[in-house]
């Protein structure tokens, strides 16, 4: 059994289920899709679940990896203390809560909550070193054989691409202990040439978007 | 010659422009820097396109090296476009420097060549199943390697008018393999992989195999490797890997030149505490200075260390240059010919050319 599907696995699953989801929205299925169910949610339930395929390979078996997330309140959002006049041109260094609100609000890819309503990202695991230009985001699956550890990571790694300076160094990584594959998650998202060959498959970048598409608002 | 702490200085002659996204590698043009061939390298990107620099020449170009500004002026002579669809991930010149190999993410390897003053795509290598990160010429031209993400390292025979034959794919890496390099003068293929380990691959009457892995249990890597170089002789190579070690290896004398012709290597020692992330590469100068650049956006330079024979041999920091560029360095290449110069590449879509210049011997070389 296979614990830990890469990129190309998620590649090749995306843009099926991608294809699927626009066959679906413009309501006319191409003949391939004719056996489809013609089910907005049967298809979302297995584009959602699809990764446990990788675990149960053969089976087929098409539930969500966690049909029942816990989801908690959201932390209360703290304005940011508005410089005076005198600070007003000072180099305003970057910090967790900075850092924290540029993904909070990052769309899990299973569920319908953002990724600090299911403490997959909390501010306190986020480290900042502005000095060093250095961020490490500690993220934690809400389960841990969690197949969506490596695209959560990617949406983490995307949005502080799109966000921070480009001095800035990041680090990646599944909480310890939280994940079956943790440092094979870890080595994978830390790997910015994989990454880059990702980042390269618009079916991938789609789903990465879709993600990140709350946090924009 | 000695080389000691403090006793060079690493000049920046010029920051090239002109990529539009991270450059990933570049590649010295191996028949240029002589007296009546002007240095020429290419340089590769995320945007797609390989650019071609040259090296003005200078009518001072012979005189003192503190008159940097007398060869620090480079232009960019072409821009190999709209052939690749994805990434052009790295690029390697025959030893002619007539050819040069590309290979890219969109799975094929192209090959260029300078027809009357414009580079012409002649040749196209398909086969690998999708992304193709590096590429390589043996030392007499005759043959090509190729691998990716495949998990494969493909051996190409040149046959006459363009024509490239896959004579074999090897199979043994259990993940993508980042790197693929010939030695400089046997017939005897290395590859480096995510899978952490370096294999050697040699041909036994027309059947080549792996001869040799340098994993976790030879002292070799805990992490992705990344790129590997040979000494100017070819007895010792280096290799340097996510692990944020440099590793120096050297070939079994004894075997090199046994029936079976397969050279047999050995760590040597471990260059570490220095880099603090990713070292993505290494290059080892015909003098002996290895460079290598890192995530840690800093250059360093190591030399062999003749006092510390004790514990056996080991090598020291040279120089470093922190902040070498605003990103990553992806890829240190020094320069064929006279000059000691050096060619950077980064996330930050420069290349970078630098001098390094001994301070007390005024030119020094």
């Amino acid at each position: 059994m296979k614990l830990f599907g890469g990129f190309g696995y998620l590649e090749k699953k995306s843009q099926r289920m991608l294809t699927k989801l626009k066959v679906e929205r413009n309501g006319t299925p191409t003949p391939r899709h004719e056996e489809e169910p013609p089910n907005l949610k049967q298809s979302l339930k297995s584009l959602l679940g699809f990764l446990e395929i990788l675990y149960f390979s053969g089976k087929m078996v098409s539930e969500l990896i966690n049909a029942n997330p816990i989801v908690y309140e959201k932390k209360e959002r703290r304005a940011r203390s508005v410089p005076t006049a005198v600070e007003e041109y000072a180099v305003e260094p970057i910090d967790q809560q900075e850092v924290f609100d540029h993904v909070r609000d990052i769309k899990d890819p299973e569920h319908p909550y953002s990724l600090e309503e299911l403490k997959v990202i909390t501010e306190d695991a986020i480290e900042v070193d502005d000095q060093q230009s250095y961020v490490r985001i500690t993220f934690t699956p809400t389960v841990e054989h969690c197949s969506m550890a490596t695209i959560i990571g990617l949406c983490l790694r995307v949005k502080l691409l799109r966000s921070l300076p480009s001095r800035y160094k990041v680090d990646i990584r599944v909480a310890p202990g939280s994940h079956a594959s943790e440092s094979a998650v870890n080595k994978q998202l830390n790997d910015k040439e994989r990454v880059a060959a990702a980042l390269e498959n618009p079916n991938l970048v789609d789903m990465v978007d879709e993600c990140l598409a709350p946090s924009y608002n | 010659m000695e080389f000691y702490e403090g006793a060079c200085e690493l000049k920046l002659l010029q920051t090239l422009e002109g990529h539009t996204d991270r450059v990933w590698s570049l590649a010295w043009n191996p028949a240029t820097g002589t007296a009546d061939t002007p240095l020429v390298f290419a340089s590769c990107s995320g945007d797609k396109t390989v650019r071609i620099w040259e090296q003005n020449p200078s009518p001072s170009s012979s005189s003192s090296s503190s008159s940097s500004s007398s060869y620090s002026s480079w232009n960019c002579k072409a821009v190999l476009e709209d052939t690749h669809t994805r990434t052009v991930r790295s690029c390697c010149w025959s030893p002619s420097g007539k050819s040069l190999a590309v290979a890219s993410f969109d799975a094929t390897t192209s090959i260029w060549e300078n027809v009357g003053g414009d580079f012409e795509c002649v040749s196209t290598l398909e086969g690998h199943e999708n992304e193709v990160k590096s590429v390589s010429w043996n030392a007499s031209g005759s043959l090509l390697a190729t691998c990716g993400r495949d998990k494969s390292v493909w051996i190409w025979e040149v046959q006459p008018g363009n024509e490239y034959e896959c004579v074999s794919v090897l199979q043994g890496h259990t993940q993508d393999v980042k790197m693929v390099m010939w030695h400089p003068t046997l017939d005897v293929l290395f590859s480096c992989s995510y899978d952490n380990t370096v294999k050697v691959w040699a041909d036994d009457d027309d059947d080549w195999q792996c001869v040799q892995t340098l994993g976790e249990p030879n002292n070799g890597h805990s992490s992705t490797v990344w790129a590997l170089s040979f000494n100017k002789t070819g007895d010792k190579m280096v290799t340097c890997s996510d692990d944020l070690t440099l590793k120096i290896w050297e070939m079994d004398g004894t075997s090199m030149q046994s029936a079976d012709g397969y050279a047999s290597w050995r760590h040597l020692c471990t260059i570490t505490g220095y880099h603090d992330r990713t070292i993505f590469s290494v290059h080892w100068s015909s003098e002996g200075i290895i460079a290598s650049g890192a995530a840690d956006d800093a250059i360093r330079f190591f030399v062999e260390d003749k006092d510390g024979l004790v514990d056996g041999p080991s090598y020291k920091l040279l120089l470093k240059e922190e902040k070498a560029h605003g990103m990553d360095i992806n890829s240190v290449q020094w320069s064929p010919g006279e000059k000691r110069l050096l060619a950077s590449a980064s996330d930050d879509g420069t290349v970078k050319i630098w001098e390094l210049a001994s301070l007390c011997t005024g030119n020094g070389y």
